[in-house]
Protein backbone atom coordinates (compact mmCIF):
# COMPACT_ATOMS: atom_id res chain seq x y z
CA UNK A 1 0.00 0.00 0.00
CA UNK A 2 1.58 3.44 -0.87
CA UNK A 3 3.05 5.43 1.70
CA UNK A 4 0.34 8.54 1.64
CA UNK A 5 -2.65 6.38 1.88
CA UNK A 6 -5.15 6.45 4.60
CA UNK A 7 -8.47 5.49 4.43
CA UNK A 8 -11.22 7.75 5.15
CA UNK A 9 -13.50 7.89 7.97
CA UNK A 10 -16.82 6.30 6.86
CA UNK A 11 -20.73 8.24 6.98
CA UNK A 12 -22.78 6.04 6.16
CA UNK A 13 -26.36 7.55 5.46
CA UNK A 14 -29.05 5.04 5.43
CA UNK A 15 -31.64 5.79 3.77
CA UNK A 16 -35.02 5.14 1.59
CA UNK A 17 -38.09 7.01 0.13
CA UNK A 18 -40.13 4.21 1.82
CA UNK A 19 -41.25 3.15 5.46
CA UNK A 20 -40.40 -0.70 6.27
CA UNK A 21 -38.43 -1.88 4.08
CA UNK A 22 -35.64 -2.38 6.38
CA UNK A 23 -33.76 0.97 6.68
CA UNK A 24 -33.78 0.89 10.24
CA UNK A 25 -32.48 -2.82 10.51
CA UNK A 26 -29.69 -2.08 8.13
CA UNK A 27 -28.69 1.56 10.57
CA UNK A 28 -28.85 -1.14 13.36
CA UNK A 29 -26.89 -3.68 11.95
CA UNK A 30 -24.14 -1.09 10.78
CA UNK A 31 -24.19 0.16 14.53
CA UNK A 32 -23.77 -3.26 16.05
CA UNK A 33 -20.79 -4.05 13.62
CA UNK A 34 -19.14 -1.32 14.76
CA UNK A 35 -19.57 -1.61 18.25
CA UNK A 36 -18.62 -5.31 18.34
CA UNK A 37 -15.36 -4.13 16.72
CA UNK A 38 -14.94 -1.42 19.47
CA UNK A 39 -14.64 1.13 17.16
CA UNK A 40 -15.46 4.45 17.37
CA UNK A 41 -18.89 4.96 16.11
CA UNK A 42 -22.14 7.60 16.54
CA UNK A 43 -25.39 7.23 14.92
CA UNK A 44 -27.99 10.27 14.48
CA UNK A 45 -31.49 9.26 14.09
CA UNK A 46 -34.43 11.34 12.60
CA UNK A 47 -37.80 8.77 13.23
CA UNK A 48 -40.13 10.18 15.61
CA UNK A 49 -42.25 6.84 15.57
CA UNK A 50 -40.97 3.80 17.86
CA UNK A 51 -39.07 1.23 17.40
CA UNK A 52 -36.59 3.83 16.11
CA UNK A 53 -32.80 2.84 16.36
CA UNK A 54 -32.54 5.55 19.21
CA UNK A 55 -35.20 2.93 20.75
CA UNK A 56 -32.77 -0.09 20.34
CA UNK A 57 -29.05 1.88 20.68
CA UNK A 58 -29.75 5.03 22.84
CA UNK A 59 -26.31 5.29 24.07
CA UNK A 60 -25.00 5.18 21.29
CA UNK A 61 -27.66 7.01 18.60
CA UNK A 62 -28.99 11.47 18.84
CA UNK A 63 -32.14 12.22 17.71
CA UNK A 64 -31.93 14.53 14.65
CA UNK A 65 -33.59 17.18 12.70
CA UNK A 66 -33.26 18.48 8.91
CA UNK A 67 -36.58 21.13 8.79
CA UNK A 68 -34.61 23.78 10.67
CA UNK A 69 -31.59 25.99 10.67
CA UNK A 70 -30.36 24.73 14.23
CA UNK A 71 -31.39 20.73 13.59
CA UNK A 72 -29.50 21.32 10.33
CA UNK A 73 -26.51 22.89 12.10
CA UNK A 74 -26.98 20.33 15.08
CA UNK A 75 -26.44 17.34 12.72
CA UNK A 76 -23.86 18.49 9.76
CA UNK A 77 -21.34 20.62 12.15
CA UNK A 78 -21.18 17.35 13.99
CA UNK A 79 -20.82 15.39 11.08
CA UNK A 80 -18.46 17.34 9.64
CA UNK A 81 -16.11 16.79 12.57
CA UNK A 82 -12.59 14.94 11.35
CA UNK A 83 -12.59 13.41 14.48
CA UNK A 84 -12.39 9.60 12.91
CA UNK A 85 -15.56 8.14 14.59
CA UNK A 86 -17.82 6.55 11.93
CA UNK A 87 -21.45 7.88 12.01
CA UNK A 88 -24.32 6.17 10.97
CA UNK A 89 -27.36 8.30 10.13
CA UNK A 90 -30.75 6.61 9.66
CA UNK A 91 -32.41 8.75 7.48
CA UNK A 92 -36.51 8.90 7.65
CA UNK A 93 -38.25 9.00 4.43
CA UNK A 94 -39.97 12.01 5.57
CA UNK A 95 -36.11 14.22 5.81
CA UNK A 96 -34.69 12.20 2.53
CA UNK A 97 -35.01 15.23 0.48
CA UNK A 98 -34.51 18.18 2.74
CA UNK A 99 -31.11 15.72 3.87
CA UNK A 100 -29.71 15.64 0.34
CA UNK A 101 -31.05 19.11 -0.62
CA UNK A 102 -29.23 20.53 2.55
CA UNK A 103 -25.77 18.23 1.87
CA UNK A 104 -25.63 19.45 -1.68
CA UNK A 105 -26.37 23.41 -1.42
CA UNK A 106 -23.50 23.33 1.49
CA UNK A 107 -21.36 21.60 -0.26
CA UNK A 108 -21.19 18.90 2.16
CA UNK A 109 -19.28 16.16 0.23
CA UNK A 110 -16.20 18.44 -1.19
CA UNK A 111 -15.43 19.68 2.17
CA UNK A 112 -16.14 16.01 3.62
CA UNK A 113 -13.71 14.56 1.35
CA UNK A 114 -10.80 16.98 2.63
CA UNK A 115 -11.20 16.40 5.83
CA UNK A 116 -10.56 12.61 5.37
CA UNK A 117 -14.44 11.59 5.46
CA UNK A 118 -16.32 9.74 2.70
CA UNK A 119 -20.40 10.00 2.59
CA UNK A 120 -21.73 7.04 1.24
CA UNK A 121 -25.48 6.23 1.16
CA UNK A 122 -26.84 3.06 1.48
CA UNK A 123 -30.04 3.22 -0.67
CA UNK A 124 -32.47 0.18 -0.09
CA UNK A 125 -33.33 -1.16 -3.11
CA UNK A 126 -37.22 -1.64 -2.90
CA UNK A 127 -39.05 -2.73 -5.75
CA UNK A 128 -41.06 0.44 -5.98
CA UNK A 129 -41.33 2.76 -8.47
CA UNK A 130 -40.62 6.23 -6.48
CA UNK A 131 -37.66 4.02 -4.75
CA UNK A 132 -35.87 3.84 -8.22
CA UNK A 133 -36.63 7.64 -9.00
CA UNK A 134 -35.22 8.94 -5.54
CA UNK A 135 -32.37 6.74 -6.56
CA UNK A 136 -31.84 7.83 -9.50
CA UNK A 137 -32.29 11.57 -8.93
CA UNK A 138 -29.74 11.04 -5.87
CA UNK A 139 -27.35 9.39 -8.84
CA UNK A 140 -27.96 12.65 -10.65
CA UNK A 141 -28.17 15.42 -8.42
CA UNK A 142 -24.41 14.16 -6.28
CA UNK A 143 -22.76 12.10 -8.45
CA UNK A 144 -20.26 12.34 -6.34
CA UNK A 145 -21.44 10.14 -3.30
CA UNK A 146 -20.55 6.67 -2.82
CA UNK A 147 -23.90 5.49 -3.68
CA UNK A 148 -24.85 1.84 -2.64
CA UNK A 149 -27.94 -0.43 -3.09
CA UNK A 150 -28.99 -2.69 -0.60
CA UNK A 151 -31.02 -5.69 -1.26
CA UNK A 152 -32.94 -6.60 1.48
CA UNK A 153 -34.09 -9.93 0.48
CA UNK A 154 -37.02 -9.54 3.34
CA UNK A 155 -38.95 -6.78 0.64
CA UNK A 156 -37.02 -7.56 -2.91
CA UNK A 157 -35.48 -10.35 -5.00
CA UNK A 158 -32.12 -9.26 -5.73
CA UNK A 159 -31.91 -10.26 -9.42
CA UNK A 160 -34.70 -8.35 -10.77
CA UNK A 161 -33.98 -5.19 -8.61
CA UNK A 162 -30.65 -5.30 -9.78
CA UNK A 163 -31.22 -3.93 -13.35
CA UNK A 164 -33.39 -1.14 -11.87
CA UNK A 165 -30.35 0.07 -9.38
CA UNK A 166 -27.73 1.15 -11.65
CA UNK A 167 -24.34 1.28 -9.88
CA UNK A 168 -22.83 4.98 -9.94
CA UNK A 169 -19.39 3.95 -9.30
CA UNK A 170 -16.64 1.16 -8.64
CA UNK A 171 -17.03 1.67 -4.62
CA UNK A 172 -20.72 1.32 -5.03
CA UNK A 173 -21.30 -2.48 -5.40
CA UNK A 174 -24.47 -3.91 -3.31
CA UNK A 175 -24.66 -4.87 -0.63
CA UNK A 176 -26.84 -8.33 0.17
CA UNK A 177 -29.29 -8.29 3.42
CA UNK A 178 -30.42 -12.07 3.11
CA UNK A 179 -34.42 -12.76 4.13
CA UNK A 180 -34.63 -14.42 7.97
CA UNK A 181 -36.64 -16.64 8.70
CA UNK A 182 -39.83 -14.77 9.71
CA UNK A 183 -40.33 -15.93 12.78
CA UNK A 184 -36.82 -14.56 14.02
CA UNK A 185 -38.36 -11.07 13.46
CA UNK A 186 -40.08 -10.81 15.74
CA UNK A 187 -36.45 -11.15 18.67
CA UNK A 188 -35.08 -8.73 16.45
CA UNK A 189 -37.72 -5.86 16.84
CA UNK A 190 -38.17 -5.67 20.29
CA UNK A 191 -35.76 -2.97 21.56
CA UNK A 192 -33.83 -2.81 23.24
CA UNK A 193 -31.87 -5.92 20.84
CA UNK A 194 -28.63 -5.29 19.96
CA UNK A 195 -26.32 -8.07 19.11
CA UNK A 196 -23.32 -5.57 20.30
CA UNK A 197 -25.33 -5.81 23.75
CA UNK A 198 -25.11 -9.47 24.27
CA UNK A 199 -21.10 -9.86 23.23
CA UNK A 200 -21.65 -13.75 22.82
CA UNK A 201 -23.94 -14.26 25.05
CA UNK A 202 -27.32 -15.99 24.35
CA UNK A 203 -30.11 -14.04 26.28
CA UNK A 204 -32.08 -15.59 28.40
CA UNK A 205 -35.49 -14.84 26.52
CA UNK A 206 -34.45 -15.85 22.81
CA UNK A 207 -34.41 -19.77 22.55
CA UNK A 208 -30.56 -21.42 21.93
CA UNK A 209 -31.62 -22.39 18.65
CA UNK A 210 -33.02 -18.71 17.41
CA UNK A 211 -30.36 -16.78 18.86
CA UNK A 212 -27.73 -18.72 16.97
CA UNK A 213 -29.83 -18.87 13.88
CA UNK A 214 -29.75 -14.93 14.26
CA UNK A 215 -26.22 -14.91 15.05
CA UNK A 216 -25.69 -16.88 11.69
CA UNK A 217 -27.38 -14.28 9.93
CA UNK A 218 -25.90 -11.20 11.40
CA UNK A 219 -22.35 -12.82 10.28
CA UNK A 220 -22.94 -13.01 6.81
CA UNK A 221 -24.42 -9.29 6.61
CA UNK A 222 -21.15 -8.64 8.89
CA UNK A 223 -19.33 -9.63 5.71
CA UNK A 224 -21.50 -7.77 3.48
CA UNK A 225 -20.09 -4.64 5.18
CA UNK A 226 -16.26 -5.94 5.85
CA UNK A 227 -16.71 -6.02 1.76
CA UNK A 228 -17.67 -2.57 1.47
CA UNK A 229 -15.46 -1.20 3.70
CA UNK A 230 -12.71 -3.18 1.39
CA UNK A 231 -13.91 -1.28 -1.55
CA UNK A 232 -14.26 2.00 -0.25
CA UNK A 233 -9.93 1.52 0.80
CA UNK A 234 -9.31 0.39 -2.51
CA UNK A 235 -11.30 3.33 -3.48
CA UNK A 236 -9.17 5.23 -1.72
CA UNK A 237 -6.03 3.73 -2.95
CA UNK A 238 -7.37 3.67 -6.42
CA UNK A 239 -8.02 7.77 -6.00
CA UNK A 240 -4.53 8.15 -3.96
CA UNK A 241 -2.47 6.44 -7.19
CA UNK A 242 -4.51 8.84 -9.82
CA UNK A 243 -3.69 11.74 -8.01
CA UNK A 244 -0.55 11.03 -7.33
CA UNK A 245 -0.03 10.08 -10.78
CA UNK A 246 -1.02 13.26 -12.16
CA UNK B 1 -6.87 50.56 -18.00
CA UNK B 2 -9.59 53.35 -17.37
CA UNK B 3 -11.04 54.09 -13.59
CA UNK B 4 -14.55 52.05 -12.98
CA UNK B 5 -16.44 54.24 -10.41
CA UNK B 6 -19.87 52.10 -9.24
CA UNK B 7 -22.71 53.39 -7.27
CA UNK B 8 -24.35 51.64 -5.07
CA UNK B 9 -27.57 53.11 -3.87
CA UNK B 10 -31.60 53.54 -3.50
CA UNK B 11 -33.09 56.26 -2.58
CA UNK B 12 -35.31 53.98 0.31
CA UNK B 13 -33.48 52.53 3.36
CA UNK B 14 -33.40 48.98 4.35
CA UNK B 15 -33.62 47.62 0.88
CA UNK B 16 -30.02 46.21 1.96
CA UNK B 17 -27.38 48.23 -0.36
CA UNK B 18 -24.52 47.60 2.02
CA UNK B 19 -25.11 43.98 1.21
CA UNK B 20 -24.76 44.53 -2.69
CA UNK B 21 -21.87 46.20 -1.83
CA UNK B 22 -20.20 43.62 0.23
CA UNK B 23 -21.36 41.44 -2.24
CA UNK B 24 -19.43 43.31 -4.86
CA UNK B 25 -16.13 44.06 -2.93
CA UNK B 26 -15.81 40.34 -2.55
CA UNK B 27 -16.77 39.52 -6.23
CA UNK B 28 -13.65 42.29 -7.26
CA UNK B 29 -11.75 40.57 -4.56
CA UNK B 30 -11.72 37.38 -5.86
CA UNK B 31 -11.07 38.30 -9.28
CA UNK B 32 -7.69 39.96 -8.20
CA UNK B 33 -9.41 43.87 -9.07
CA UNK B 34 -7.53 46.37 -6.97
CA UNK B 35 -10.82 48.06 -5.73
CA UNK B 36 -11.31 50.59 -3.07
CA UNK B 37 -14.78 51.70 -1.23
CA UNK B 38 -16.32 54.85 0.05
CA UNK B 39 -18.92 54.43 2.64
CA UNK B 40 -21.27 57.36 2.52
CA UNK B 41 -22.90 56.45 6.14
CA UNK B 42 -21.04 59.31 7.81
CA UNK B 43 -19.99 59.46 10.63
CA UNK B 44 -21.03 55.72 11.35
CA UNK B 45 -19.37 53.36 8.62
CA UNK B 46 -21.46 50.06 8.35
CA UNK B 47 -19.65 48.65 5.05
CA UNK B 48 -16.38 49.98 6.95
CA UNK B 49 -16.86 47.84 9.73
CA UNK B 50 -17.51 44.59 7.13
CA UNK B 51 -14.18 45.80 4.56
CA UNK B 52 -11.67 48.11 7.27
CA UNK B 53 -8.45 47.81 4.89
CA UNK B 54 -10.19 49.20 1.46
CA UNK B 55 -12.91 51.73 2.94
CA UNK B 56 -13.16 55.06 4.17
CA UNK B 57 -15.85 56.86 5.50
CA UNK B 58 -16.94 59.75 3.50
CA UNK B 59 -19.65 62.76 3.55
CA UNK B 60 -20.66 62.76 -0.39
CA UNK B 61 -22.33 65.67 0.08
CA UNK B 62 -19.32 68.02 0.87
CA UNK B 63 -16.91 69.03 -1.39
CA UNK B 64 -13.70 68.03 0.09
CA UNK B 65 -15.15 64.92 0.35
CA UNK B 66 -16.14 64.91 -3.08
CA UNK B 67 -12.75 65.81 -4.46
CA UNK B 68 -11.25 62.96 -2.25
CA UNK B 69 -13.21 60.31 -4.31
CA UNK B 70 -13.25 61.79 -7.92
CA UNK B 71 -10.19 64.04 -7.84
CA UNK B 72 -8.57 60.37 -7.17
CA UNK B 73 -9.69 58.21 -10.10
CA UNK B 74 -6.94 58.51 -12.46
CA UNK B 75 -3.88 58.15 -9.33
CA UNK B 76 -5.36 55.59 -7.02
CA UNK B 77 -3.70 52.09 -7.18
CA UNK B 78 -7.75 50.77 -6.94
CA UNK B 79 -8.88 50.84 -10.71
CA UNK B 80 -12.68 50.46 -9.61
CA UNK B 81 -14.08 52.51 -6.92
CA UNK B 82 -17.35 51.52 -5.62
CA UNK B 83 -19.44 53.91 -3.63
CA UNK B 84 -21.79 52.39 -1.46
CA UNK B 85 -24.37 55.75 -1.44
CA UNK B 86 -26.49 56.40 2.11
CA UNK B 87 -30.49 55.96 1.65
CA UNK B 88 -32.08 58.77 0.29
CA UNK B 89 -29.14 60.33 -1.15
CA UNK B 90 -28.91 58.34 -4.70
CA UNK B 91 -31.21 61.52 -6.87
CA UNK B 92 -28.71 63.85 -4.94
CA UNK B 93 -25.90 62.02 -5.49
CA UNK B 94 -26.13 61.60 -9.34
CA UNK B 95 -27.28 65.59 -9.31
CA UNK B 96 -23.86 66.55 -8.03
CA UNK B 97 -21.68 63.99 -9.93
CA UNK B 98 -23.73 66.15 -13.02
CA UNK B 99 -22.95 69.56 -11.65
CA UNK B 100 -19.20 68.66 -10.84
CA UNK B 101 -19.22 67.53 -14.53
CA UNK B 102 -18.34 64.04 -13.40
CA UNK B 103 -21.25 62.50 -16.22
CA UNK B 104 -19.24 64.42 -18.97
CA UNK B 105 -16.06 62.81 -18.16
CA UNK B 106 -18.15 59.26 -18.49
CA UNK B 107 -19.65 60.60 -22.13
CA UNK B 108 -16.39 61.32 -23.11
CA UNK B 109 -15.59 57.96 -22.47
CA UNK B 110 -12.65 58.58 -19.56
CA UNK B 111 -14.25 56.89 -16.79
CA UNK B 112 -16.50 53.88 -16.95
CA UNK B 113 -19.71 54.85 -14.76
CA UNK B 114 -22.79 51.85 -12.99
CA UNK B 115 -25.00 52.57 -11.03
CA UNK B 116 -26.26 49.49 -8.47
CA UNK B 117 -29.92 50.92 -8.41
CA UNK B 118 -31.30 48.43 -4.97
CA UNK B 119 -35.13 48.33 -5.59
CA UNK B 120 -37.32 47.65 -2.66
CA UNK B 121 -40.84 46.19 -2.96
CA UNK B 122 -42.70 49.54 -3.11
CA UNK B 123 -44.33 51.49 -5.88
CA UNK B 124 -41.48 54.02 -4.28
CA UNK B 125 -38.85 52.29 -5.77
CA UNK B 126 -40.39 52.41 -9.04
CA UNK B 127 -40.65 56.32 -8.78
CA UNK B 128 -36.99 56.42 -7.87
CA UNK B 129 -35.98 54.47 -11.14
CA UNK B 130 -38.25 57.21 -12.94
CA UNK B 131 -36.35 60.01 -10.57
CA UNK B 132 -33.03 58.50 -11.45
CA UNK B 133 -33.09 57.76 -15.35
CA UNK B 134 -32.50 61.50 -15.91
CA UNK B 135 -28.94 60.91 -15.04
CA UNK B 136 -27.36 57.52 -16.17
CA UNK B 137 -27.92 58.20 -19.70
CA UNK B 138 -24.13 56.85 -20.35
CA UNK B 139 -23.97 54.52 -17.31
CA UNK B 140 -24.09 50.85 -17.28
CA UNK B 141 -27.61 51.00 -14.93
CA UNK B 142 -28.40 47.85 -12.66
CA UNK B 143 -31.70 47.60 -11.61
CA UNK B 144 -31.38 45.05 -8.25
CA UNK B 145 -33.79 43.47 -7.03
CA UNK B 146 -32.83 41.87 -3.62
CA UNK B 147 -34.34 39.10 -2.09
CA UNK B 148 -31.92 38.44 0.68
CA UNK B 149 -34.39 39.40 3.18
CA UNK B 150 -36.99 37.34 1.71
CA UNK B 151 -38.46 40.60 0.03
CA UNK B 152 -41.10 39.99 -2.64
CA UNK B 153 -41.90 41.73 -5.50
CA UNK B 154 -45.23 40.93 -6.62
CA UNK B 155 -47.23 44.05 -5.43
CA UNK B 156 -45.35 45.49 -8.25
CA UNK B 157 -47.62 45.16 -11.50
CA UNK B 158 -45.24 43.73 -14.04
CA UNK B 159 -46.40 45.81 -16.92
CA UNK B 160 -46.10 48.66 -14.81
CA UNK B 161 -42.73 47.38 -13.58
CA UNK B 162 -41.48 46.94 -17.57
CA UNK B 163 -42.95 51.00 -18.04
CA UNK B 164 -40.30 52.16 -15.52
CA UNK B 165 -37.56 49.72 -16.24
CA UNK B 166 -38.23 50.28 -20.39
CA UNK B 167 -37.19 54.07 -19.73
CA UNK B 168 -33.70 53.64 -18.94
CA UNK B 169 -32.23 52.43 -22.39
CA UNK B 170 -30.06 49.19 -21.99
CA UNK B 171 -31.21 48.61 -17.86
CA UNK B 172 -30.12 45.09 -16.81
CA UNK B 173 -31.88 43.26 -14.06
CA UNK B 174 -29.96 41.36 -11.80
CA UNK B 175 -31.77 39.49 -8.74
CA UNK B 176 -30.27 38.86 -5.31
CA UNK B 177 -31.08 35.28 -3.98
CA UNK B 178 -32.75 34.83 -0.32
CA UNK B 179 -29.84 33.99 2.19
CA UNK B 180 -30.96 31.99 5.36
CA UNK B 181 -31.72 34.92 7.94
CA UNK B 182 -29.33 33.05 10.71
CA UNK B 183 -26.42 32.49 7.88
CA UNK B 184 -26.72 36.11 7.30
CA UNK B 185 -27.23 37.21 11.47
CA UNK B 186 -23.62 35.13 11.94
CA UNK B 187 -21.80 37.22 9.07
CA UNK B 188 -23.45 40.39 10.46
CA UNK B 189 -22.25 38.95 13.74
CA UNK B 190 -18.88 38.20 12.84
CA UNK B 191 -17.98 41.59 10.94
CA UNK B 192 -16.13 39.82 8.33
CA UNK B 193 -16.54 40.06 4.37
CA UNK B 194 -18.65 37.27 3.15
CA UNK B 195 -15.22 35.37 1.56
CA UNK B 196 -13.92 35.30 5.22
CA UNK B 197 -16.86 33.95 6.65
CA UNK B 198 -16.68 31.04 3.91
CA UNK B 199 -13.13 30.81 4.97
CA UNK B 200 -13.70 30.42 8.35
CA UNK B 201 -11.14 33.09 9.96
CA UNK B 202 -11.86 36.22 11.64
CA UNK B 203 -11.24 40.00 11.22
CA UNK B 204 -7.62 39.25 12.14
CA UNK B 205 -7.00 36.13 9.06
CA UNK B 206 -6.86 33.69 12.13
CA UNK B 207 -8.80 30.42 11.63
CA UNK B 208 -12.45 30.93 13.57
CA UNK B 209 -15.10 28.24 14.41
CA UNK B 210 -18.25 29.52 12.29
CA UNK B 211 -20.87 26.58 11.66
CA UNK B 212 -20.22 24.37 8.46
CA UNK B 213 -23.64 24.67 7.66
CA UNK B 214 -23.80 28.55 7.86
CA UNK B 215 -20.87 28.70 5.73
CA UNK B 216 -21.92 26.65 3.67
CA UNK B 217 -25.74 28.30 2.97
CA UNK B 218 -23.09 31.49 2.70
CA UNK B 219 -21.18 30.17 -0.16
CA UNK B 220 -23.74 29.09 -1.74
CA UNK B 221 -25.49 32.06 -1.99
CA UNK B 222 -22.52 34.08 -2.88
CA UNK B 223 -21.93 31.56 -6.11
CA UNK B 224 -25.37 32.66 -6.97
CA UNK B 225 -24.89 36.07 -6.32
CA UNK B 226 -21.46 36.34 -7.95
CA UNK B 227 -23.47 34.15 -11.17
CA UNK B 228 -25.80 37.18 -11.86
CA UNK B 229 -22.47 39.31 -11.82
CA UNK B 230 -20.51 37.15 -14.53
CA UNK B 231 -24.22 37.01 -16.52
CA UNK B 232 -23.67 40.55 -16.77
CA UNK B 233 -19.73 40.87 -17.40
CA UNK B 234 -19.15 42.91 -14.31
CA UNK B 235 -15.40 42.30 -14.58
CA UNK B 236 -15.77 43.86 -18.07
CA UNK B 237 -16.14 47.47 -16.58
CA UNK B 238 -12.76 47.18 -14.57
CA UNK B 239 -11.34 45.18 -17.50
CA UNK B 240 -11.81 48.36 -20.31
Amino acid sequence: MPGGVTSRTPLFIVCSPQARVGRTLTARLLLDFFLMEDRPVAAFDFDAEPPALIDFLPLHTSNARIADIEGQMALFDRLIVPDRVTKIVDLAPTSLQKFFSVMREIGFIDDARRRGIEPVALFIAAPDAVSQRVYAALQMSLPEMVLVPVYNEAVAQGQRARKNYPLSNRASVPIQIPALPPYLYRYLEKPPFSFAGFRGTPPQDIPLEAYMELLRWMRRVFVEFRELELRLLLNDVRLSLQHDAG
Amino acid sequence: MKPAVILVGADKGGVGKTTVTRTLLDYFVAHNVPTRAFDTEAPRGTLKRFHPDMTEVVDVTTIPDQMKIFDTLADADAKVTVIDVRAGLLSSTLRALRDIGFLDIVKKGQVTFAVFHILGPSIASLDEIAETAAFVGDAKYFLVKNHINNTNFFEWDPATYDSYFHRIKGAVEISVPHLNEMACEQVELASVPFLTFVANKNGGGEAANYSFVLRGYVRHWLGNVWGEYDRVKLTEISAK
